[in-house]
């Protein structure tokens, strides 16, 4: 296992991955793009994608190779129903957004004095953002081993001095910087800055109390609302830099910290919580689609020649926002059984059933032909017609490969899907 | 500080309507009387309007009530100088064009010490009223009122006033204290009284440790100029506020007091107008609530001998007992009245209908 350079001298090792048992595994191939359009599948991936465009999930969204990489993924996806682990890691990595927004933002400043200052604030954050995370991990009863793994580097990287050194010098110095006052005089066309004279008392207090005799009613209130731009212009910067020669220490102590700290964010914790959006995203989705006759449940991979769905339903009709309770549907293929047969009236939900299973047939269907002592997945060849004349895809078996959605909660109470050579 | 004329305590906000339905003025046959209270005023007619209306009274606001009118009787060119100061000082908006804004800390502040300006000479004023007149009143309402303004603003008081209101000039510029924030630009801005400074500590990186560093802008640097004034915006917007909050605060002394005073012009103006019309009036001794009594002698209808120009035929009436009866021609003389009717601090007697108070 590689080793990185956390902020300070000591390396540890990197959090696990949570998206494949071995790190650094390749993915497989991409779903067929003419299978995707046709069964709509696109809109599910567009909406998964939707609102993480830097994240790239579409990296992801392929065939897998590897059946543990399944069992690995089923084991986030259940660790992640518990509601404190789900919010802790929505939170972490809210929290990390928030880190790297600053440091984009600082990153484009003009003024040092102005982007140091933001970086220390920035860092205290992110200190706060990785002890809630271990604190998360830490009471949580975690059945993953990707989230046990994740959780103990986590410990590990807390108690590591390079953190322990960031998150005490931050502290001190985002304490030093919150004491400093200083005096400004603004007259006409000049600014004057120098420390401040204890005998100048405060005057809105003063001016209010000699008034307040003549109080009648409530008073109401004229404070305005006064907008800031954000950034520091010429006039500022002259005033930071004169507040910086009246308090010369604290200055230099920053400019130390931010040289003794970077990266901040050390890049295996990036990649940690680029792989949490994979989780993420389709827990969104699916708490988007709950309604009556809307089930999820992880998909059962079997050894015999059975194909059973019960209470599946079309998740593009869910994804569309409808209001409407969804009807659910069951298919089962037994024994000897190859084909599936759908009639009914006009506007019976014929396609719509048909469609639903090839979504299911195509984010869990063989691949390549697959051998089934050494992989103990069995696998044959499957295909269904419906009473519209549409055909799915007809396989011929493969490998013992699972589309990305094979190892993630679909949309049916149960499946249980039979691979065929 | 409040006027407490028509109440000793808070009693009726002379800044929120009535709740009583208009038509009670006439069912009263009320209107002779507005209008002698009002004498072509429509400020008091609205105010007579609104204190007749309101709610019962206790015997002791009556007679509270009654003391004060007592003395804007013996005084009415006192009480007519009052009410005139008063009135004149709630026009001081119109006055120095000052509407208070309410976009921008700067215009509140200017506009606010524009009309405490204004309102610092009528204090002034006020000051005086109370001392020239002070040992000429004797009702608790009044003279509590003279020793409160005799007190609240005296010279001493006036003078921190106008230190302020010359403060909030800001002629020597805005002095602020303030921190640093995240991005290292100023939060937390206080306002501060600023200590007079010698000109030549604005001539930059003189003895800095002392005079401190100084900046100036560039020629038609208009960016920078909109930077310091949003600066001192963020220093004198709590002081905006509060210049705003005490201008208001002044406006609504002289307000309540005006409302009150009118009150008792109003009396004053209805008392002069009976005594014209020949009507006798008296002043009602209120019984206690339990003792059911109710006697009258000489009992009119104001407004009738208003509108005829000449006294009524009176009425005597005895309701201390069960069996109420009405005696022959009235006769001016004191006389008792229940008082779980609404009874007014207006003159009441022999010959005068009583009021609702």
């Amino acid at each position: 296992m590689s080793t990185i350079t956390t902020p300070g001298t000591v390396r540890t090792t990197e959090p696990p991955s949570l998206l494949t048992v071995a790190p650094g595994r390749t993915a497989g191939r991409p779903l067929d793009p003419e299978a995707r359009r046709d069964l709509l599948v696109d809109r599910l991936v567009d909406r998964l994608t939707a609102g993480r465009a830097e994240y790239q999930l579409d990296d992801w969204l392929t065939t897998l190779v590897s059946a543990p990489d399944v069992a690995y993924r089923h084991e986030i996806f259940t660790d992640l129903q518990t509601t404190a682990v789900r919010e802790g890691l929505t939170e972490f990595s809210v929290g990390l957004q928030h880190v790297r927004r600053i440091l984009a933002m600082a990153a484009k400043l003009y003024y040092r004095s102005e982007q140091r200052r933001w970086f220390l604030q920035v860092a205290r954050d992110y200190v706060t953002t990785v002890r809630a995370l271990a604190g998360t991990l830490g009471v949580a009863s975690l059945g993953s081993t990707a989230l046990r793994g994740l959780a103990s580097w986590v410990d590990g990287y807390v108690a590591s001095p390079g953190f322990h050194a960031l998150s005490a010098e931050a502290n001190e110095l985002i304490e030093q910087f919150d004491e400093i006052r200083y005096r400004v005089r603004v007259h006409g066309d000049w600014v004057q800055v120098r420390p401040v004279d204890p005998d100048e008392p405060e005057l809105a207090s003063r001016v209010l109390a000699t008034f307040d005799r003549f109080r009648q009613e409530a008073p109401k209130s004229y404070l305005q609302q006064i907008r800031d731009p954000g950034a520091m212009d010429h006039v500022e910067a002259a005033i930071a830099s004169f507040v910086a020669r009246l308090n010369p220490d604290v200055f230099a102590s920053l400019g130390v910290f931010c040289s003794r700290h970077q990266p901040l964010v050390p890049p295996a914790l990036d990649r940690v919580e680029r792989e949490l959006q994979f989780y993420l995203a389709y827990l969104d989705v699916m708490a988007a689609t709950a309604s009556p006759g809307v089930t999820w449940s992880l998909p059962e991979i079997a050894v015999d020649r059975e194909l059973s769905v019960k209470d599946g339903f079309d998740i593009v009709m869910v994804l569309g926002g409808s209001t409407d309770m969804v009807v659910p549907g069951d298919c089962r293929l037994a024994d000897d059984e190859r084909l599936v047969v759908i009639t009914g009236p006009n506007q019976g939900g014929k396609t719509t059933f048909a469609r639903m299973l090839g979504q299911l047939h195509l984010l869990a269907r063989p691949e390549r032909p697959c051998r089934p002592a050494v992989s103990g997945c069995p696998s044959s060849t499957r295909s269904s017609r419906s009473s519209s004349g549409a055909r799915t895809s007809r396989t011929c078996g493969g490998t013992c490969t699972t589309t990305w959605s094979a190892h993630m909660p679909c949309w049916s109470r149960s499946h249980r899907r039979v691979w065929y050579c | 500080m409040k006027p407490r004329l028509l109440f000793s305590d808070e009693g009726l906000n002379p800044l929120e309507p009535s709740t009583q339905s208009v038509d009670l003025v006439r069912d009263r046959g009320l209107t002779p009387i507005l209008d002698a209270m009002a004498a072509d005023d429509p400020y008091l007619r609205d105010v007579a309007v609104r204190v007749l209306l309101a709610d019962p009274l206790t015997p002791e606001q009556v007679v509270y009530r009654q003391e004060v009118l007592d003395d804007c009787l013996a005084q009415p060119d006192a009480i007519r100088e009052v009410y005139a100061l008063a009135g004149t000082a709630i026009d001081a908006k119109r006055r120095v064009h000052a509407w208070i804004p309410t976009n921008h800390p700067g215009a509140i502040l200017r506009s606010s010490v524009a009309i405490l300006r204004d309102q610092v000479d009528y204090l002034a004023r006020l000051h005086a009223f109370a001392a020239q007149y002070r040992e000429q009143f004797h009702s608790p309402g009044l003279t509590t009122l003279l020793d409160t303004i005799g007190r609240e603003l005296d010279e001493a008081y006036l003078a921190q006033v106008r230190g302020y209101i010359h403060q909030l000039e800001f002629t020597g510029g805005v002095v602020l204290t303030a921190r640093l924030g995240p991005g290292c630009t100023g939060v937390d801005y206080a306002l501060r009284e600023a200590a007079s400074t010698p000109w030549w500590t604005r001539l930059g990186d003189i003895r800095p440790n002392h005079h401190g560093y100084t900046y100036h802008l560039p020629p038609r640097d208009e960016n920078g100029g909109r930077t310091m004034e949003r600066i001192q915006d963020h220093g004198i917007n709590t002081v905006a506020d509060a210049a705003a909050q005490s201008s208001e605060h002044v406006l609504d002394f002289f307000r309540r007091l005006t409302f009150e005073v009118g009150f008792y012009l109003g009396c004053v103006h209805l008392h002069q107008a009976l005594d014209r019309s020949g009507v006798p009036t008296c002043r009602p001794t209120v019984e206690p609530r339990a003792s059911r009594a109710l006697t009258c002698r000489g009992l009119v209808d104001a407004g009738l001998g208003l509108r005829t120009g000449r006294p009524p035929v009176g009425s005597d009436l005895d309701a201390d007992t069960p069996t109420c009866s009405r005696a022959g021609p009235a006769h001016a003389r004191r006389r008792t009245v229940r008082d779980r009717r609404q009874l007014p601090s207006q003159p009441l007697g022999g010959g005068v209908h009583p009021l609702p108070a």
